[in-house]
């Protein structure tokens, strides 16, 4: 029980620079924590691998800006042109629309 | 932008259908954020060019700063578009020239929000690669 869920999940929000003081800390709490525990040794794993795997992740997007730029400067420019093409169209050509059945009182 | 619309090359994955799934959780959430942040020290970075060489237009850029912050989650205060910085860029590419009179002066200063922009999606590009040159340094072996 002393290794249990508890204990994982305390691990699991600690930072990995501060899993090497843990036994040290742990001595003087009511449980103990040996250095070479299987749950430490799966915590400090798991915690690099996901380490990793988000440093591989931040790089390969920070990789990716210029394309992103681009992506947007396409993007501006549909919109410009959706915009004019909008005010190109804007021209009523008759009072059609106030002859609706909602606008007798009118 | 960030991805949303097919999941076709590099870490554009925003759909379920295009997900990779040895990607880690949050990895839209964390492009987003990534972009935002990045937009965002690069229109810090364009305000103190700008205090430098263009009063005016430095204005101009803390009033649109204010008014269109990029928040740093999505939800209740803004959406995904608003988090990456898309929205800040595309609203300034779509305003128009506007001239800002001289005070005792009978002069104006022309200010180019889309030209602005576009300096700002230079000075993000310059960033980024600034960040990934940081971290070839943190991780190199020694």
């Amino acid at each position: 029980m002393l290794y249990g869920r508890n204990t994982y999940w305390q691990l699991l929000q600690l930072h990995t620079a501060q899993l090497d003081c843990l036994p040290i800390q742990y001595t003087h709490t009511s449980y103990r924590l040996l250095a070479d525990s299987p749950t430490r040794r799966l915590t400090v794993f798991f915690s690099n691998l996901t380490r990793a795997a988000l440093h591989d992740e931040l790089v390969a997007d920070l990789s990716h800006v210029r394309e992103e730029n681009g992506d947007i400067m396409k993007l501006a420019c549909m919109q410009n042109l959706e915009n004019s093409i909008k005010l190109d169209c804007d021209v009523v050509f008759s009072d059609e629309d106030q002859e609706a059945p909602g606008n007798e009182g009118w | 932008m960030a991805g949303q619309k097919d999941g076709r090359g590099g870490p554009r994955n925003r759909t379920g259908r295009t997900h990779d799934p040895y990607s880690t959780p949050l990895r839209d959430a964390n492009r987003d954020r990534l972009y935002g942040f990045l937009t965002a020290r690069a229109a810090w970075t364009l305000l103190i060019y700008l205090q430098e060489i263009n009063k005016a237009g430095a204005g101009f850029w803390t009033e649109y700063m204010s008014t269109h912050p990029i928040p740093y989650h999505y939800g209740g205060e803004g959406k995904i578009a608003d988090v990456s910085g898309e929205n800040f860029i595309l609203g300034l590419m779509n305003m128009s020239p506007t001239n800002i009179e001289e005070k005792y002066r009978d002069n104006y200063i022309t200010v180019d929000p889309p030209a602005l922009a576009v300096r700002l999606l230079d000075i993000r590009y310059a960033l980024g690669l600034s960040q990934i040159q940081a971290h070839a340094l943190f991780t190199a072996p020694p």
